[in-house]
């Protein structure tokens, strides 16, 4: 049954302000050495004022004078905001100044490019955009604009900094009504407002001043946790009609249920379907399983994001016809499922993305994108991610391990962590072995194994030369001649290339063939200069990679000289290659094995993750020297 | 007397008898094609158009819109063969949707399974997963998530389209992404509009033609309209693949295009449309946004056109008009041939599109005496031109044409680093038609006087601790110095990044110094400082010479190939290596000399060592005589290319006497 929306009704406000502002030149303060250092833009003055009116009622204004020095700042003069059925683009004021301040241009909202917001398939918001034109640089841009909030979960945020750009003055304040208030939280700052109170209104005020640059490092975690913001989240709340509380995790929850309450209604005979399914499962976890796969191999995720922000999701009866939804609906449908069977599940609320920061604890707002399923047994949680047609039954991965999810139970919302990510969930294994001929030509039989992040790729059923490509820009494998690529064990993504190749060694002198220690890399990423990090590393995922090969000598041919053992580690990983020869076979064999063990690497230590991984690129450039004897 | 046209429109109605074709109707579907699992002439797609037909035929016009409309039935059948395909039933159709200058009706949409029996079980598509979106204020999408979808499924929609237009039919590709394994494309016109087909096609294509008649009554009185029914089959058709410097992909998409040739208004009252291509210059000429803004005063431009004056000589002269402008333009779209602001606005805000900068130059160059014209090309991602076709829209781009006494120079205002000599990057080697006074001119845009150049000149030092410390100058002209000093201005960190630092983990690079980039006359200077320790296994040492010289991945993997490979310009690498080893070593067998080229020699390879005592000299040239190659030289360019990486890969080794 659907939820019957209660009719918003707004009424529309002209504002004259912003449009009113004269044409003048800007006179500014200059910026000083410590300003200019690493910037390439400067925010002379902002003046953001965000007043809550009501529950439903809020206003953002926005004055900013930004300097953009050079070229890589340019992205400060691109105007971009988004719209939807809660936020409203109310009036806009572009100007340009050049490097003097004298007045250029003007651009005003009409000039703006709007277009539907494109990332889902289907979505019912909103972007508008500009780029301003520049011949030179230095220049300055100021903004003058609007935003309504026609009640919103989301308020927006003090975003102190950004990186490669200092302030020279900025201000932020926000005017609540008393009896609704906000909570705010710093983020990688230590910035009090001051508080003062005027009639029924509250009133915060943030001032900063002089703030030099900070420098982009790349790699660390995602932007929202990585530069000095404040962030707000409402006590109360109402969206398209449904009020909520954010007090608590426990009531945001409880709002977030009763959205989808109804959503849950398999019909009987569907719910006979998947009695039958796993009548002969032993247990709760099996019988989950055996659902998990179907639902894998008979729906897909596409995106809808619909109403109500995105958040109610499609009925489970529709989802049942369409063997189609986004997160929310799957989710939603693989609960019935599991329901219907009579195994409890919750839905999860989670900020998904490999370097996400898990959600505050202690400060209760919406920071999420995405939905999970959480299935409660006995010893321990499954987590289930739904939207995917590969991942291992219970399995999450990195998009959303190690983070805070918000349960949504029949007694409202539930801070729960996700699992940690594993190396062991990641392995990626490889036995080879390489004949080679005289010439140097030769041939090679691969057996690969991989799971989790590395089984994604579904590469045994691609064209011949997208396996090719895969083969060597991906894998790094010697460019083969010929191969032929079965699949042995689908289950386990067991999978056997057998290689041609006109040459193996890497290189040969007179006599001499010198050949790589593996014929593949099995690590290939440069990782960043380590300078003076200030950032968390965050790798996409641990792993584990384990490789043994095995050289069959050309008659005739002996060893001349092999690698070093390398045995190397740090921290959070480990690595060892081991050499030998087998005189009697004529046979060289390689054992490696490659570990990450924890994909987020402190700061204080990413020098040495640094040196590690050089290391390993490194030693991959090692040799086996095999001689012609005659 | 109103003629048979404006009668006709009044009361225009075509019947929409059902074409004789032999593919199933909607809702049937063989129980093969649900089995099949591969594409039998296409092996590996993972997707499959079983069917793509489109019938378009005359319908009456809105009153007070158009006098005709026409009419387009769409129906696509597509089998999905791999999990990587199922993105195919999520459909999306753009559709111009300004005025309702195009219109989308009669959705159906089905989705086919078997089911666990082996019947065949068909799934409508609900109206709840049919949307139509607008994208911007012109277009729209009409958007069928199809229900029941997995591997093997078979998904099925159709849909009409009106468009209040009847000057113009809708160009038909055969060819896609995916393949397809039948295409049809049937338009039946009125004999009163007389259409030139363009066909762009290679395979077989079944045509047939046939004349009907139409029945159609006006005030009582029964009016018989002759049509001309044509139908365009072609089958099994592989799908068109990305391929690394392919150009257009559209390019090699068979297709068919009509242009309207003549309309009969009845009582020998003919009008032709045959325009050529004076016609298209005379309209241009006249056009406000193109011709007119040639003639227009640039207020602010008078002192720089009377310093230009000053200069004697004309490349001087030129090249101080092209600097002037473009320094000052800033380019909000790079792809334009109709000015946006006109050039005076553009002038004074400083800022336009690729026309309004590229008809100023022109504009200021006729006005300091230069002889200039304005000339239209088509990128290389845009595609190839048809002298033929007298059509504009094939064009993506206008520029500078100037004719002069050892051949022509092509100038784009809107690119900030090239220098006025070198045709730009994205139309040398095309086609380009010179919008002259009178009948127009088609220039082949050939420049062989520039290529990709880079030059490397490399010194390396070992010590006795296996250490390598060396200096290299690298060289880039022509297109490799527009290029990079392109990145460069952009954002040199990340130049530095990408080009020096992250493609040589083993490397460590103490410095890079970057000298030119801002002028145009010289070649861009890179000086990179590194050290590189030597690597060992045993008693022997090596060290790889492939560093700094931009050729050290293979984009030619792939065993086949569709599209040509159009590298746009000739490329020359050269590489001087200069390295000495410290005393007490030797060198071992040294690499062989070597030098090869392909059949033919397009591309020409040679590696040169000699050592003498402590010091090796090497010198590499890779010399790619032609700026594009065959599709069907591609088993030698893979071959050669596949070599050409092996012996650049060689190491050199020492060990201790």
């Amino acid at each position: 049954m659907m939820i019957i929306k209660k009719i918003l009704i707004t009424v529309q406000l002209i504002f004259v302000t912003a449009a009113t502002i004269a044409q003048h030149d800007l006179d500014l303060m200059p910026a000083g050495p410590e300003l200019r250092k690493d910037a390439h833009s400067i925010v002379r003055e902002e003046t953001l004022v965000f007043e809550i009116k009501s529950i439903s009622k809020a206003y953002y204004k926005v004055h900013e004078v930004v300097t953009v020095l050079d070229e890589m700042g340019k992205d400060k003069l691109f105007f971009f905001e988004s719209a939807d059925k809660f936020r409203s683009l109310e009036d806009v004021t572009i100007q340009l100044f050049d490097a003097s301040g004298k007045y250029i241009k003007k651009y005003s909202r009409k000039e703006l490019i709007s277009v539907n917001a494109g990332e889902g398939l289907v979505t019912d918001s909103k972007y508008y955009y500009l780029s301003i034109p520049t011949a030179s640089y230095p220049v300055t841009v100021q903004y003058d604009y609007e935003i309504k909030f026609s009640g919103s979960l989301n308020y927006p945020d003090y975003d102190v900094q950004q990186p490669n750009q200092s302030v020279q003055n900025s201000s932020f304040t926000l005017i609540v009504p008393t009896e609704l208030d906000i909570r705010y939280k710093e983020k990688n700052i230590n910035l009090p407002p001051t508080i003062t109170t005027e009639s029924n209104k509250k009133i915060y005020s943030w001032v900063t001043k002089d703030m030099p640059a900070l420098l982009y490092e790349e790699g660390s975690v995602s932007a929202e946790s990585r530069y000095p913001r404040i962030i707000f989240s409402p006590n109360k709340f109402v969206m398209d009609g449904y009020e909520g509380d954010m007090s608590s995790w426990e009531k945001f929850g409880e709002w977030y249920g009763s959205l989808s309450k109804q959503s849950v209604d398999l019909t009987e005979e569907r719910k006979q379907f998947f009695k039958v399914l796993v009548k002969d499962a032993a247990n709760d976890k099996e019988k989950a399983a055996i659902i998990y796969r179907y639902l894998q191999q008979n729906f897909r995720y596409v995106s809808i994001q619909l109403g109500i922000g995105g958040f109610k999701p499609f009925q489970a009866s529709f989802t049942d016809k369409t063997k189609y939804g986004d997160c929310k609906a799957l989710s939603n449908y693989t609960q019935a499922c599991l329901d219907a069977v009579g195994i409890k599940s919750y839905q999860a609320l989670i900020n998904a993305r490999y370097n996400k920061e898990p959600v505050d604890p202690s400060f209760p707002h919406n920071a999420f994108n995405h939905v999970i399923l959480c299935v409660p047994m006995q010893k321990d949680s499954v987590w289930l991610e739904c939207t995917s047609n590969t991942n291992e039954f219970g399995i999450l991965g990195s998009f959303t391990e190690n983070r805070n999810a918000l349960l949504i139970t029949e007694n409202g919302g539930k801070l729960v962590a996700t699992p940690k990510s594993m190396a062991a969930n990641n392995r990626f294994g490889t036995n080879c072995i390489v004949s080679l001929n005289d010439d140097g030509s030769g041939s090679a039989k691969v057996n690969l194994q991989t799971t989790g992040e590395y089984k994604r790729h579904l590469i045994a059923t691609e064209k011949k030369d997208d396996q090719k490509k895969y083969i060597v820009n991906e894998l790094g494998f010697i460019q083969p001649d010929d191969f032929l690529l079965t699949e042995k064990n689908k289950a386990n993504a067991e999978l056997i290339i057998d290689l041609d190749f006109e040459k193996i060694p890497s290189f040969t002198a007179g006599n001499k063939m010198f050949l790589n220690p593996r014929i593949y890399k099995i690590w290939s990423s440069n990782l960043p200069d380590a300078g003076k990090r200030t950032q968390d590393f965050y790798f996409p995922h641990p792993f584990i990679k384990d490789d043994s090969t095995i050289y069959h000598l050309p008659a005739g041919y002996s060893i001349e000289a092999l690698p070093k053992e390398k045995k190397i580690s740090f921290e959070y990983g480990n690595f060892n290659t081991v050499y030998s020869y087998d005189k009697v076979k004529n046979e060289v064999l390689t054992v490696t094995h490659l570990q990450l063990t924890n994909y987020h690497i402190p700061a204080a230590g990413y020098a040495k993750a640094k040196s590690f991984f050089d290391e390993v690129l490194a030693e991959y450039n090692s040799k086996i020297v095999i001689m012609k004897r005659n | 007397m109103k003629s048979l046209l404006t009668l006709i429109i009044s009361c225009f109605c075509v019947n929409t008898v059902m074409s004789q074709t032999k593919i199933p109707s909607y809702h049937k579907i063989e129980k093969a094609d649900l089995e099949m699992t591969d594409c039998d002439f296409d092996k590996g797609a993972v997707a499959i158009k079983l069917i793509d037909y489109a019938n378009m035929y005359y319908d009456r016009g809105t009153a007070g819109v158009t006098l005709f409309k026409t009419m387009y039935e769409y129906r696509v059948r597509i089998k999905i063969l791999k999990d990587k395909g199922l993105s195919y039933a999520n459909v999306e159709v753009p559709f111009y949707s300004n005025n309702n200058d195009e219109k989308i009706s009669n959705i159906d949409a089905c989705t086919f399974n078997l089911d666990e029996n082996g019947k065949i079980k068909i799934t409508d598509v609900g109206k709840s997963s049919i949307y139509t979106k607008s994208i911007n204020k012109r277009y729209s999408r009409l958007i069928i998530a199809f229900p029941e979808v997995k591997v093997g499924s078979v998904i099925e929609y159709r849909y009409k389209l009106e468009r209040e237009i009847y000057t113009n039919i809708k160009d038909w590709y055969f060819q896609d992404e995916i393949p397809t394994r039948y295409s049809e494309y049937e338009v039946k016109i009125p004999r009163l509009l007389t259409f030139t087909p363009q066909p762009t096609i290679i395979d077989s294509v079944e045509v047939k033609e046939k004349e009907t008649e139409d029945v159609v009554s006006v005030g009582g009185d029964a009016y018989t309209i002759k049509l001309l029914k044509q139908n365009y089959i072609m089958r099994n058709l592989a799908g068109i693949r990305d391929e690394p410097f392919m150009g257009a992909a559209k390019d090699y998409k068979q297709r068919i295009g009509f242009q309207l040739s003549q309309i009969d208004h009845g009582n020998n009252n003919i009008e032709n449309f045959r325009s050529t291509w004076t016609d298209v210059i005379k309209t241009l000429n006249k056009d406000e946004d193109f011709g007119l803004q040639l003639k227009k005063e640039i207020s602010g431009l008078d002192p720089i056109i009377k310093e230009a004056m000053m200069i004697e000589e004309k490349n001087k002269r030129i090249n101080f008009l092209f600097n002037a402008i473009r320094s000052k333009m800033n380019c909000t779209d790079d792809e334009a041939m109709f000015t946006d602001e006109g050039v005076k606005d553009a002038w004074q805000k400083k800022n336009g599109n690729a026309a309004d900068i590229n008809l100023m130059l022109v504009n200021a160059l006729n006005k300091a005496g230069i002889k200039a014209f304005p000339i239209l090309l088509s990128t290389r991602e845009n595609g190839l031109v048809n002298t033929t076709h007298y059509s504009i829209n094939q064009f993506n781009v206008v520029m500078a044409y100037i004719k002069t006494d050892d051949g022509f120079l092509v100038l784009d205002a809107t690119d900030k680093v090239s220098n006025y000599k070198l045709t730009p990057e994205h139309i040398v080697n095309t086609r380009g038609f010179i919008v002259d006074t009178d009948n127009g001119k088609w220039i082949d845009v050939i420049n062989n006087t520039y290529k990709y150049q880079v030059m490397v000149a490399l010194e390396g030092k070992i010590d006795d601790k296996g250490l390598m410390t060396g200096e290299c100058a690298v060289n880039c002209s022509g297109y490799a110095r527009k290029q990079r000093a392109d990145r460069y201005l952009k954002d040199a960190g990340d130049f530095k990044q990408q080009y020096f630092i992250k493609p040589y983990p083993a490397v460590s690079v103490r410095e890079i110094t970057v000298s030119n980039a801002e002028t145009d006359s010289l070649p861009l200077s890179q000086k990179i400082s590194f050290s590189m320790p030597l690597n060992n296994s045993g008693e022997y040492s090596y060290f790889n010479t492939n560093l700094f010289n931009d050729i050290e991945t293979n984009p030619f993997i792939e065993e086949n190939r569709n599209a040509d490979i159009d590298f746009g310009f000739q490329q020359e690498y050269l590489v001087y290596g200069n390295y000495t080893i410290p005393d007490g070593y030797v060198y071992e067998t040294l690499p062989e000399n070597i030098s090869m080229s392909m059949p033919g020699k397009g591309i020409q390879y040679s590696r040169f060592m000699t050592a003498s005592g402590n010091t090796l000299n090497l010198k590499i040239t890779v010399d790619f005589k032609q700026p594009f190659y065959l599709a069907s030289s591609y088993a030698d360019f893979h071959e050669f290319y596949k070599k050409l990486m092996n012996s650049l890969s060689e190491q050199i080794v020492i060990k201790k006497k």
